[in-house]
């Protein structure tokens, strides 16, 4: 893949660390949202083709992506990810800490480059978002009283403003106005959020083996997320069992079993629905096509994974 | 007859003094196991029939076997080994484990009457087990979790002021590696044979940029070394206190050599 070259060009380390990271798979499921959304978009302003701008719009997305991979396997200490070994696992915590700055690093100079400011106001934004997030989420955990609504101010930083903006920056580069990139942003952001709310749900109900890592490993942190914020509105014990951080033998499972029989996982089912229903409705502004047929499919297939 | 002398433990505690557990020999009882424990003595001893079993090495988990404080101390210390003080939680098996041990050291007290000579009690120790701890959303609040790190508690009695100073160390990871302290000063009075009433009085924060991270979230600090109520001195020897307060909790503090940490 062509971001590996521009990665690794001079340290034959990182470009080691790259290759692992990159040829290792995963959804690739932003690539394809920027790919999907300028070509929905292209119909609007009459350009037939993607232009250069749209497909080094996806590089740089997905080396943001990644390169916010690496730095969070080295935040959570994971050896997994993609099915393989995680940069930091094989090349140590520092080798990780670099590729990923080197990532961010390239991609905000080839975002820079593509000239456009807007869309590099856009994605500036999301690098810093991710570090807000990332603060957000240290400082609440195990707190028991957190809201839905930060919870999902902190999924927005971490997972949705990146998504938001790829869609965003797709419509621009098509050319479209301003109401058309806004409804795309809208569509990026809430399918996003769908996304995050789709994956806390799988934290609980999917096995160890489904998911890569031990299952309630958000938990176990302290990390709450939307099934365990609607649970502790009903389950007293749950609340107890959290504020002592799991010390107790199986406690752990037990607050597991106690989402589990709770309505949280139904309810954030609902909340994940919720936001792919907005999403699908940002779409409306597009002319039909396959293209936004897909785009509609995107969002239905993240929810099949609950279902 | 059975009785052995127990397997004196293999690594005892390096803050304990390193006394030999070796039993006193008297005339032994024909039938019958006997165990000498007096209110004065120092010592739950027991009777050995021959120096041979000295060599012995089998344990004896017979309830009549009243092991020595030595031993239950080398044996409480050694359970205590990486708990962090049990600031951070503890699974309550391991809980009642310590308070088990806590209660047989309580009914083998050498000194019940600490508050009379207050001098058993005066000067520097440091905090080896409690059940407070901090944890869930204070504990994060604190930073506790990742940037800041908990040291050594020491408490200073200086018993001609009634006073006793409480120290809590912390480091703070990252660039500077700055430590510091949480100093409370509080007073005591005697209000039994056993039980001092305490008072805080003041407590601050040093160096300043300490004080700085920890100023937000001051009173959330105060609140879990809040010292104000009553303290029933269970144990006390040379080494080692013991001490119950009104709201239920147990402190475990060994004698500390350092005068001004």
């Amino acid at each position: 893949m062509y971001s590996q070259y521009i990665v690794g060009a001079e340290n034959p380390v990182l470009m080691s660390a790259a290759e692992q990271i990159f040829s290792a798979g995963g959804k690739r499921m932003r690539p394809a949202l920027v790919f999907l959304v300028s070509r929905a978009t292209l119909e609007l302003t009459g350009l037939e083709e993607l232009t250069r701008e749209h497909r080094r719009l996806a590089e740089i997305i997905e080396m943001i992506h990644t390169a916010s991979l690496i730095h969070d396997d080295v935040l959570d200490e994971s050896d997994m990810r993609r099915g393989k070994e995680t940069v930091h696992q094989l090349y140590g915590t520092r080798v990780a800490v670099l590729a990923g700055d080197f990532m961010f690093a390239q991609s905000s100079w080839y975002l820079a480059n593509l000239e456009n400011l807007e869309v590099i106001k856009l994605i500036s934004q999301v690098i810093k978002d991710f570090a807000s997030g990332e603060i957000k989420q240290a400082s609440s955990l195990f707190d028991c009283d957190v809201k839905l609504d930060e919870y999902l101010i902190k999924s927005y930083y971490k997972t949705a403003s990146l998504i938001a903006a790829s869609t965003k920056g797709a419509a621009i580069f098509s050319a479209v106005d301003n109401d058309i990139s806004e409804q795309m942003y809208q569509y990026g952001k809430n399918l996003g959020l769908s996304f995050q709310v789709v994956d806390d749900i799988l934290d609980f109900t999917q096995s160890a083996e489904q998911l890569g890592k031990p299952a309630g490993s958000d938990l176990a942190k302290g990390n709450l997320t939307a099934p365990v914020i609607f649970a502790l509105e009903k389950q007293a014990k749950l609340r107890e069992i959290i504020e002592t951080e799991f010390c107790e033998t199986g406690s752990l499972n037990e607050a597991i079993e106690l989402v589990m029989n709770s309505d949280g996982i139904e309810r954030a089912r609902n909340l994940a629905k919720q936001k792919a229903d907005v999403a699908i409705q940002c779409l409306q502004c597009l002319p039909p096509s396959s293209f936004r047929l897909a785009l509609e499919g995107m969002v239905k297939f993240n929810l099949e994974r609950i279902d | 007859m059975g009785t052995k002398l127990l397997h004196p433990n293999i690594s005892p505690s390096h803050v304990l003094p390193s006394t030999p557990t070796i039993p006193k020999l008297t005339k032994p009882p024909t039938h019958k196991q006997h165990f000498f424990f007096t209110s004065r003595s120092n010592f739950a001893i027991k009777v050995s029939d021959q120096t041979s079993n000295l060599l012995n090495n089998q344990t004896d988990n017979s309830p009549t076997n009243y092991p020595t404080i030595t031993h239950l101390k080398t044996k409480l210390n050694q359970t205590l080994q990486g708990l962090n003080r049990g600031i951070f939680g503890i699974p309550s098996e391991k809980k009642s484990e310590i308070e088990e041990m806590v209660k047989v050291l309580e009914g083998l007290n050498p000194n019940p009457n600490p508050t009379v000579d207050l001098d058993k009690l005066g000067g520097c120790w440091k905090l080896i087990y409690s059940t407070i701890t901090i944890l869930g959303s204070k504990r994060t609040k604190l930073g506790l979790r990742d940037f800041i790190s908990l040291g050594d508690f020491f408490q200073v009695i200086d018993v001609a002021k009634g006073k006793a100073v409480n120290e809590i160390m912390f480091n703070v990871r990252g660039l500077n590696l700055l430590s510091g302290k949480l100093v409370i000063e509080a007073s005591f009075n005697i209000s039994s044979k056993s039980r001092v009433d305490i008072r805080y009085d003041t407590s601050t924060i040093v160096p300043d940029q300490l004080m700085n991270m920890f100023r937000k979230n001051y009173d959330v600090l105060l609140g879990i070394f809040n010292p104000d109520g009553w303290l029933e001195i269970t144990y006390v020897d040379e080494t080692l206190r013991i001490g119950r307060d009104d709201k239920g909790n147990i402190f475990i503090l060994e004698r500390s050599n350092q005068t001004d940490p």
